[in-house]
């Protein structure tokens, strides 16, 4: 059986609204992450109210989450270039720790 | 070469730039015109407080001028009782007391018949104690330390330090640096964002904006004829958004400013910002794909311009060079530059004007100081005067006391009253806009029929009935269509619930038929019925070849004799006599085939037929075009294993070379080009598969969009033998605004498609099974038709005749003869308000040919009045608006709460079709309001500019909003300026749970973007009005029937 | 004795360096009918002077080389600075100086001397027009100073109009006898100089078109003003009126 290698990286999970979508993935391209995952239609609490994640014709005003994994070396600017959106915008980033087995597949 | 920047600060910088951009509203490409509303950047803010930002940012005003709200109020549209009691709450809100003045009285005749627009200007100087020197010809001379101290604080707010550094300069300096960086960047983007429209195109696009751009201005004679120079700034940095931070720390902003100097950059230009904006975000938008750009590029290449006149003006006239110089020069010279901004802001004294400028062009400047001083004396003795002529006259028209009073006060008291009266004209628009919606309000819901309790459901047949749009302009049609037969009618967004994605026949791109808030997920394919070859008719083709000339450089030298003459019959037939003119244009042309929509789900099978049949007809293509081998030398054997070979399932070489001795290198690169260019390939083919899986819906797609609308007009039962699905488009000559008149709700497109969608599927039995399932047995003999209904002709015309079954055709005269009846009297109504002559109304042949005209006719600046004079939303059942004529200013949604136990469709009905209401209606409120700002100002002086949008004049910013001709009559506001006034009947919990269900509807309800009535079904249907935050009943009353309500202004 | 007359003269139908006393005396006289009266008469008694005193037909038959330089810079220098002014009374002192210098070139041809009176008034109506415009525009606005606000023609039409047909005649513009004088000026330059008198036309079509730009263009901001009377259009009409008129027969006639 062969041993797996696990890698440590970062894992940031950023929740906002549906409609910002473009701006926050083009922002995650420029920085240079390898892929990142969307997660949709959430539904959940805030500051600005709740948000019910079922809403029929309407797109922009669901939550969504956007998961990536990048290396630690990278979390700084990209927390640096979110810091002016979420400061007029709601949502969160959260931060945590992760190991992963193809670190190809995250890192250059 | 970036390296002073990391990659977290080109990060940061970008995103200020996208926080930055977002008061500023999208502009779509006019092709797919879209109203929505100007301050959409600006929603998360309650309706006052966001214009007063609006107003800030674009220096577009709110609210009428006063004396038009007078007017209005002359003409019975403002509710008194309201006016008085907002001046009442302002009064008892005041903290002094000034006694001896009847400031209640002051403030009426303020409000009903004072006719300065202003009563008290902003000044400089002015305060109390000069204003009662002023006011009994007393002469004064300001404390000079008094003087001093108000200076800097003049200085400070004018000048400021997060104000642009170039409008610095320019205010200083009389230069002209903000309108020539406008004109340059202007015709920088005329060049980059050109969709075809001129015939030689800018070189390296495809690079994006700034690369392209920085390529270009290195070697730009205009810049240089103006002394820019441009290239050791633009090699100092790579990216743009490292190009943004160098300059703004060149011009040492401070980093805290950094997000507002950026957006007033931005806002200066915010049609093309607003183009940029939608264009970046627009991922099916052909020309965004091939030529990127985004805001961070406009923002640099405005930057780099604005640093180089920047570096030029300090050249030649020696000015400070960045933002802490200008600050250095104010302060150490501050009459000096207080002078210079008088002069060059235009607002100095005209008779100092010529010795101001002389004394600043000396160098040296003996007595300058007792100049500047006298001029300052001067200018506020001047405003003493200005201010009590406007006093003195506001008490001549009161009479009485007034006069007295106003000389009685002391300095103190004068302070003190004209702050009140500044604070009271700073709210007052919003008072008379309150005001003006009460009456409204009141109006509605004194005319509303209330439905009998106790009358039972009437179960008898009518004849037909239809579905029409919620636009204001299905009003008429449904009232007159009701009128003359046995018909019932229904309102519901313009794209029948069903989403779409339109490929017509012939066109190259989809259509996205939905709000413009939503992407359809299912593509539908129009296909031609009689499936055989077009041949183009020779007309059509030299057309082609006629137009095409047209964009060539040489054809003026060539062309004109021989070919001038031709386009002179174009041009005159169209002029003199256009409805003549395109019938026989149209018979010359080809009649559009009759077609099919393809609308069900293909299954694997199919689709993958119909690719090999694609692939097939390639290969076919291919040998014909690279070989010169034709069909019939090939056999389907050969093309099959070509078809393999180069999907990699199969090894070359193939038998058809071998026979004809083609060699295995030839062969070889032919495979890659049919894998290249001809995209018979592996990858492509999985991608091709999942397009194909795009197109239709599934059965219970079907199924779940029918009932849906159903249930949401309350149509679920008494289905009559005629259902017809009325979608609506109009139809001008030269009309770049087209779109604005098409239907709102298919984003911009016309709804003919989803009409004819909703139909198949209503008609399809598999369907109508499952529907009995669910409770809406729709009788065997009743038929769905799709309609569309020209708004600028009014006419209704029945579409896909030929599915109709046997038996219909034996009422189809009935209907026929019942919607041109209907079409005609809808005509009379309209053609006079349109400038026809008043016999009109009794005329409706006479009306019908003029409204064909006006189709037809390419000087028309006014085909139809469109949405203009929108008020109301109505959502509820019709017999609350029956018979009521509403005179083409209301949105009617059908809806039966009692069908919506849930509240689901109701959400829907907010979520979706009441914001496309409130954006047409703010669009039209921004536009009347202010034509300049907001509004896009006369058609006679748009020019289209590369296809997507119009200028004013030769260059300036792309105009948004609507254009004079559509909102206002001869000079004078036609449409109301009045928010959107929803009416729901529903009861009044179920309908604040609905909207609280919904965060953005909420926020707009709660910010007073649109004003909530709610009459309760079951609680004898008692009006509810959304006021001040809360609701409060409105009683109906009779007595205000005796006065005309809904009055026309002409 | 002729020294003192060639100065004399100089001020009155100007060259430079004397024309600034010229301008100088204009700008002193109280009220603007007053220099209007001024800027007609001076130069009138500069020529009156200088050919009752002979200086005028004692000057070479063939022309004066020193004397063209002299009056082409004092034409183009005017035209110039008036390109730059934005002040109406200014600017119509500075048009009328630059084409009275002109007349200097008709030296040295046999002119009738009512001839020589017509030319300087062809230049010196304009002139006066114009400061009468200004002065009227002064009492309403309090200075008359084009360019604080743009869109005066919306507020003040008939005045406007008036102000723009009168900058028209003072530039030059054909059927104002101005233009013909002009051409006949030019057809009398030598081939070298003849650069330097379409110098002075390009100069002054620049100076009309930045003078007009603010008039006519633009949003008007500012208080409500009261219009020229219809009666003081009509006038002002009528002067100008005639003046063309004048033009049309002295281009008939050459």
């Amino acid at each position: 059986m062969k041993t797996l290698n696990l890698s440590p990286l970062k894992k940031l999970e950023i929740i906002m609204e549906g409609v910002h979508k473009d701006f926050a993935t083009d922002l995650l391209d420029r920085s240079g992450v390898k892929g990142y995952t969307i997660v949709g239609n959430l539904s959940g609490k805030g500051s600005h109210g709740i948000y019910d994640g079922h809403v029929m014709f309407n797109e922009d005003d669901v939550l969504i989450m956007i998961i990536v994994a990048v290396p630690e070396e990278l979390v700084p600017p990209i927390l640096e270039g979110f810091a002016p959106f979420f400061e007029k915008h709601t949502g969160v980033v959260f931060v945590t720790d992760i190991q992963v087995s193809r670190l190809v597949k995250f890192k250059n | 070469m970036d390296n002073k920047l990391t990659l977290g600060d080109r990060l940061n910088v970008r995103s200020m730039i996208y926080v930055a951009s977002e008061p500023i509203p999208r502009f779509w490409p006019m092709r797919t015109f879209i109203h929505h509303n100007p301050l959409f950047g600006l929603e998360h803010l309650s309706f006052e407080a966001a214009i007063e930002e609006a107003n800030t940012l674009f220096h577009g005003r709110g609210y009428l001028s006063r004396s038009q709200y007078q007017e209005y109020r002359l003409a019975g549209k403002v509710d008194d009782a309201k006016l008085e009691k907002y001046l009442d709450d302002f009064l008892s809100a005041l903290p002094g007391v000034l006694p001896g003045v009847a400031l209640r009285k002051w403030f009426w005749s303020l409000l009903t018949v004072c006719q300065s627009e202003q009563v008290v200007p902003k000044t400089d100087w002015l305060n109390g104690q000069l204003l009662h020197d002023v006011l009994h010809g007393q002469s004064t001379t300001m404390n000079r330390d008094t003087q001093r101290l108000q200076l800097g604080v003049i200085l400070a707010h004018k000048i400021a330090q997060d104000d642009p550094v170039y409008a610095n300069i320019d205010r200083l300096f009389g230069t002209d640096i903000g309108q020539t960086l406008d004109e340059l960047l202007i015709k920088s983007c005329l060049d980059f964002f050109d969709e075809g429209q001129s015939a030689w195109q800018a070189p390296g696009r495809d690079q994006g904006f700034f690369a392209a751009w920085k390529e270009v201005a290195q070697h730009n004679v205009r810049f240089f004829l103006r002394g820019l120079q441009l290239r050791q700034l633009l090699e100092s940095e790579e990216t743009p958004e490292g190009m943004v931070a160098h300059i703004l720390k060149r011009l040492k902003v401070p980093e805290e400013s950094w997000q507002r100097y950026i957006t007033r950059q931005l806002t200066r230009l915010h049609g093309w910002a607003g183009f940029i904006r939608y264009r970046s975000s627009a991922r099916h938008y052909y020309w965004a794909k091939q030529f990127p750009a985004d805001l961070t590029d406009f923002l640099a290449v405005r930057m780099v311009l604005g640093m180089a006149l920047l570096q030029e003006a300090v050249r030649h006239h020696g000015c400070p060079a960045n933002a802490e110089a200008v600050q250095a020069f104010v302060h150490a010279d501050p009459l000096g530059a207080y002078l210079r901004l008088e002069l060059h802001t235009g607002s100095i004294l005209p008779a100092w004007a010529h010795r101001v400028e002389d004394v600043l062009a000396r160098r040296h400047r003996p007595s300058f100081e007792k100049l500047a001083h006298a001029y300052m004396d001067n200018k506020s003795r001047w405003e003493g005067e200005r201010q009590a002529s406007h006093l003195r006259r506001l008490a001549a028209t009161m009479g009485g006391d007034a006069e007295a009073e106003l000389m009685a006060m002391t300095p103190a008291q004068l302070d003190e009253f004209m702050e009140v009266v500044r604070s009271w004209e700073k709210g007052e628009g919003f008072v008379w806009l309150r005001s003006m919606e009460t009456h409204y309000i009141k109006a509605l819901i004194n005319r509303v029929n209330i439905p009998k309790a106790s009358a039972p459901p009437v179960d008898k047949r009518p004849f037909a009935q239809a579905m029409l749009c919620i636009d204001v302009r299905s009003e008429p049609m449904r009232r007159h269509l009701e009128a003359v037969g046995d018909y019932e009618t229904f309102g519901i967004g313009g794209f029948f619930g069903v989403p779409i994605s339109f490929l017509g026949y012939g066109k190259g791109t989809e259509v996205h038929l939905c709000p413009a808030i939503q992407t359809p997920k299912n593509l539908i394919l129009e296909i031609p019925a009689a499936l055989e070859l077009e041949e183009e008719p020779l007309y059509s083709a030299l057309e082609h070849v006629l137009h095409d000339l047209k964009g060539s450089v040489l054809s003026p030298f060539v062309a004109v004799e021989a070919v001038g003459l031709i386009f002179s019959i174009g041009l005159i037939g169209k002029t003199v006599a256009p409805l003549t003119y395109h019938q026989l244009h149209d018979r010359l042309h080809a009649d559009k085939p009759v077609t099919r929509l393809l609308l069900d789900k293909l299954s694997h099978d199919q689709a993958d037929s119909i690719l090999r049949a694609v692939q097939r007809a390639m290969i076919v293509r291919a040998l014909i075009k690279e070989w010169d081998i034709p069909r019939d030398q090939v056999t389907d054997d050969d093309v099959r294993q070509l078809r393999e070979i180069a999907l990699e399932n199969a090894q070359g070489p193939s038998d058809l070379a071998r026979r004809r001795h083609i060699s295995d290198q030839d062969e070889t690169a032919f495979i890659q080009k049919l894998r290249d260019i001809y995209r018979v390939e592996r990858h492509e083919m999985s991608l091709q598969m999942e397009r194909l899986g795009r197109i239709g819906f599934s059965v219970d797609e079907q199924v779940r969009y029918i009932s849906q609308s159903l249930l949401l007009v309350g149509l679920n039962r008494n289905f009559s033998r005629f259902v017809l699905i009325v979608a609506h488009e109009s139809q001008t000559q030269n009309n770049p605004y087209e779109s604005a008149l098409d239907c709102g709700a298919c984003g911009g497109g016309k709804g003919l498609p989803n009409a004819r969608v909703f139909a198949a599927m209503a008609n399809k039995p598999e369907v109508r099974r499952r529907l009995r399932d669910l409770g809406i047995v729709i009788p065997e003999d009743s038929w769905f038709i799709p309609a569309v209904h020209n708004t600028t002709t009014d006419a209704v015309e029945l579409m896909d005749i030929d599915l109709l079954p046997a038996r219909h055709l034996l009422y189809l005269e009935r209907l026929r003869n019942g919607l041109s009846a209907a079409s005609r009297r809808s005509a009379a109504e309209r053609m006079p308000t349109l400038g026809g002559p008043g016999r009109l109304a009794e005329e409706p042949y006479a009306a019908a040919m003029m409204a064909r005209r006006q189709a037809h006719d390419w000087s028309q600046v006014r085909p139809e009045w469109g949405l203009t004079r929108n008020v109301y939303a109505i959502v509820g059942q019709r017999e609350l608006t029956e018979g009521l004529d509403l005179e083409s200013r209301a949105f009617l949604h059908s809806y039966d709460y009692r069908l919506d136990p849930k509240g689901r469709l109701l959400e829907t009905i907010l979520s979706s079709p009441m914001v496309v209401g409130e954006w047409i209606n703010l669009e039209h409120y921004f536009s009347v309001v202010d034509t300049e700002h907001y509004g896009s100002g006369s058609k006679a002086y748009h020019n289209v500019a590369g296809r997507f949008a119009v200028m004013t004049g030769n260059q300036s910013d792309l105009r948004t909003g609507l254009p004079t001709q559509t909102v206002l009559k001869d000079g004078k506001p036609y449409h109301e300026p009045v928010r959107l006034i929803v009416l729901v009947e529903a009861p009044l919990s179920f309908v604040q749970k609905a909207v609280g269900n919904l965060v953005k509807i909420k926020a707009l309800v709660g910010g007073a973007w649109v004003r909530v009535i709610i009459m309760d079904p079951e609680d004898a249907y008692r009006a509810y009005v959304l006021d001040d935050g809360a609701f409060r009943l409105q009683e109906r009353s009779e007595l205000s029937m005796s006065r005309p309500l809904m009055e026309d202004i002409a | 004795m002729n020294t003192l007359i060639w100065i004399m003269a100089g001020t009155l139908l100007p060259w430079f360096p004397l024309s600034w006393i010229f301008n100088k005396l204009i700008a002193s006289a109280p009220g603007f009918w007053a220099q209007a009266l001024a800027i007609l008469v001076f130069p009138q008694l500069g020529l009156l002077l200088l050919i009752h005193s002979g200086a005028w037909q004692a000057l070479p038959v063939g022309p004066d080389p020193d004397l063209r330089v002299v009056a082409l810079f004092t034409a183009v220098f005017y035209a110039f600075r008036a390109a730059s002014t934005r002040e109406v009374q200014v600017w119509a002192r500075l048009m009328t100086t630059s084409g009275l210098a002109l007349t200097w070139l008709l030296h040295g041809q046999n002119l009738d001397p009512l001839i020589l009176q017509s030319v300087a008034l062809s230049w010196s109506i304009p002139g006066a027009l114009m400061l009468v415009w200004a002065g009227l525009l002064k009492q309403r606005m309090g200075g008359a100073y084009l360019g604080l606000t743009g869109g005066l023609a919306t507020v003040l039409p008939r005045l406007s109009a008036l102000v723009t047909l009168t900058a028209l005649a003072a530039s030059a513009t054909p059927i104002f006898p101005n233009f013909f004088i002009l051409l006949h000026v030019v057809k009398a330059l030598p081939l070298l100089w003849i650069p330097g008198g379409l110098l002075v036309l390009l100069l002054w079509g620049w100076a009309v078109g930045r003078f007009l730009q603010d008039l006519l263009f633009g949003i008007y901001r500012g208080e409500l003003l009261e219009d020229l009377t219809v009666g003081g259009t009509w006038l002002g009409g009528l002067v100008l009126g005639l003046f063309a008129v004048g033009g049309i027969f002295w281009g008939a006639h050459g």
